[in-house]
């Protein structure tokens, strides 16, 4: 058994990172809405630069959008099918394609149709089958023990997207909005087209390097399974729901704080009028934190197991959630921050961490739809987002929501101490 | 951040912008491309969680099918069935390619069958439940979430036109295990058009036929799942 990784190991990993920065231009939708929305000329022609377009409203602005997330989700399973049959190159090139077309396609129709068929239709199925491609891809070349850090940089590449898709948008869009879809368009195909032609599988019968053994100390046990589980399979083991759960946990209380950001800004703000003016930095602060906190818990998890990871990430954020309502009565800025961040951490992390999860537990043949299954619980996670809302309509503040996400995720905990991976018929 | 921008049941009610009908009808004089892609992806929604959620129910069960090519596979545009399709784009309601269940294989076949067909409804409320979840999100965020109010609107009009006692529709197909053989062969054969039928007479009729007793339940689960 070798105890290194071949070079081509990274050189996958960082073509999906890649892959993933491509296809992660759904956060830099606000860029072109910006540009296309005036309330006040809704239908009339655009002059200048954008000759052809025409005003639209708030409304039309967010469908394009909505229509992508929507497709997105529609063509995730059916591209990890994709990826499992026919291997992770044709996954990414098919949806990096799909992406390139269209927002060709967008910029040269100039319309509203154009929108919601070029960046809506086909950008949405270009994601989804893309998505699907180049974590289980990475995935495959490591050994369990490696396994957090690789799943937290390619998919940190899908968050880091946030942090340079706007500002290039922004820079095209200066020479007109067609300019820019066409020119990201032709840039995400030359990159997905390389990037995607990179990622392979290893050969059959790799098997990857085992955690170096110091001397004198017994080898580590196994902490992945050496089965490749059927989707089938794993839907029939009650560790699949346990993990569901867990994702659940991880981002009720993430989406919770984050829906509510600006709101708890404001919150704050009325112990501490300063407070307001630094609302600005909180998206970038978002963003970049949840893009770090993918790939630092990746880090960790390899280091002190995947399971104490998410106890530690979920532990420290239900703290922090019973502290929120002495943090905004404080008005203390640093505070909150720290409160908000320590959130957007989690909530990142947890997106690193369950595809390991997944992949230890039933192994990586099956990933991409395996995972694509257990993402149902993101979907399920949105439920206590919205219960946050009604306590407030209610009590008319917070707090209990607070209390009560902190408590779900403590509950999560547990359940993630109980759940050790399921053991095949096989085996 | 002004307090306009709370979230509260009066934001909740009164949306900014003029939502599209429900439930939805296509009608080729207001015909709009975003309206209608919107319809069809929802469609696509409505039929890929009542199929499965039959499957996964009848699975838990004990109809387990080992490597079935009908079921868990998760992809929308297998389940789309020609006649349930086509009676979505005429009535608004429709069904998903009808899931074969053998309640054979059930310990006790009639109240399981009830529990598995009744799972595809079931399922279309949850849909509908996480929709409205995004909508509220995106209501916070001050955007339009027409698109997620389509799917709320589709899913919540499939799951109450499921008590139309013909199959392939969840009440139909319970039915259809308390009649005799024959008969229930027969109206198996002729339910989906008698569907059909009954869409397109409800469109033509002024007033419609069936719509006028089963909207006023979907507006009211729609707005009771928004929370308003």
């Amino acid at each position: 058994m070798a105890d290194k990784v071949p070079a081509k190991a990274w050189v996958v990993t960082f073509a999906g990172t890649a892959v993933n920065l491509c296809l992660g231009i759904l956060y830099a939708w606000s860029v072109w809405a910006k540009a296309l929305i005036n309330e006040k000329m809704v239908g009339q022609p655009m002059t200048g630069i954008n000759e052809g377009w025409h005003y639209l409203s708030n409304a039309q602005a967010s469908m394009p959008f909505s229509i992508c997330v929507l497709v997105f989700a529609l063509f995730m399973i059916p591209g990890g099918r994709i990826q499992d049959k026919f291997g992770p190159k044709v996954g990414a090139i098919t949806g990096g394609l799909f992406l390139a077309a269209g927002c060709i396609i967008s910029g040269l129709a100039k319309s509203y149709a154009g929108l919601i068929i070029g960046f809506g239709i086909l950008g949405g199925i270009g994601m989804g089958i893309g998505y699907a491609a180049p974590t289980p891809a990475a995935l495959k070349w490591f050994g369990p023990h490696r396994r957090g850090l690789i799943a937290g940089l390619v998919v940190g590449g899908y968050g880091g997207a946030a942090l340079y898709i706007s500002p290039l948008a922004n820079y095209l869009i200066k020479n007109g909005i067609t300019y820019s879809f066409v020119w990201l368009g032709i840039f995400f195909a030359i990159v997905v087209i390389i990037a995607g032609s990179l990622l392979a599988w290893p050969e059959p019968g790799y098997v990857p390097p085992a955690p170096p053994v110091k001397p004198g100390m017994a080898p580590a046990a196994p902490v992945g399974t050496a089965i490749d589980w059927a989707p089938s399979e794993m839907v029939k083991t009650w560790q699949f729901y346990a993990l569901m759960l867990m994702f659940i946990g991880t981002t009720q209380s993430g989406l919770m704080v984050i829906a509510n950001a600006a709101k708890l800004m404001a919150e704050t703000a009325k112990a501490n009028p300063e407070v307001a003016a630094m609302a600005w930095l909180l998206p970038s602060f978002g963003g970049a934190v949840n893009a770090i906190g993918r790939v630092g818990t990746g880090l960790y998890s390899d280091k002190i197991g995947r399971s104490n990871a998410y106890a530690l990430n979920c532990i420290v954020s239900a703290l922090f959630l019973f502290l929120t309502p002495f943090i905004i009565a404080s008005g203390n800025v640093y505070l909150l921050f720290l409160s908000l961040g320590i959130a957007y951490w989690q909530y990142g992390g947890g997106l690193a961490l369950m595809p390991s999860f997944t992949a230890d537990f039933f192994g990586p043949k099956n990933l991409g739809m395996n995972y694509g299954l257990v993402f149902i619980g993101w979907g399920l996670g949105f439920f206590m987002a919205r219960i946050a809302g009604t306590i407030r309509d209610v009590y008319g503040s917070f707090d209990y929501a607070f209390y009560l996400s902190g408590l779900v995720l403590i509950i999560a905990v547990v359940i993630c101490w109980v759940t050790k991976r399921p053991i095949h018929a096989k085996e | 951040m002004g307090s306009a921008s709370h979230f509260s049941a009066a934001s909740i009610s009164m949306p900014a912008y003029k939502p599209w009908p429900l439930p939805y009808y296509l009608d080729p004089q207001t015909l709009a491309v975003d309206a209608f892609i919107s319809f069809i992806l929802a469609i696509l929604f409505a039929v890929l969680v009542n199929a499965e959620g039959q499957a996964l129910v009848a699975t838990l069960l004990g109809d387990r099918r080992p490597g079935a090519k009908d079921r868990h596979h998760y992809i929308a545009f297998l389940h789309l069935d020609v006649l349930g399709t086509l009676c979505f784009l005429v009535g608004g309601f429709g069904w998903a390619k009808p899931l074969d269940i053998d309640a054979s294989k059930f310990p006790r076949p009639f109240l399981y069958t009830v529990l598995a067909r009744s799972a595809g409804p079931v399922a279309n409320l949850l849909l509908a439940n996480i929709a409205a979840s995004i909508v509220a999100l995106m209501r916070w965020f001050g955007a339009t979430p027409l698109v997620f109010e389509m799917v709320m609107g589709v899913n919540v009009t499939m799951a109450v036109y499921n008590i139309l006692p013909l199959p392939p529709l969840a009440a139909g197909e319970i039915l259809i295990r308390l009649l005799p053989p024959q008969a229930a062969w027969l109206l198996r054969r002729l339910g989906p058009f008698a569907l059909l039928g009954l869409a397109l007479l409800d469109r033509l009729t002024p007033g419609g036929v069936i719509s006028p007793y089963l909207n006023p339940w979907v507006h009211m689960i729609y707005r009771y799942i928004l929370g308003s």
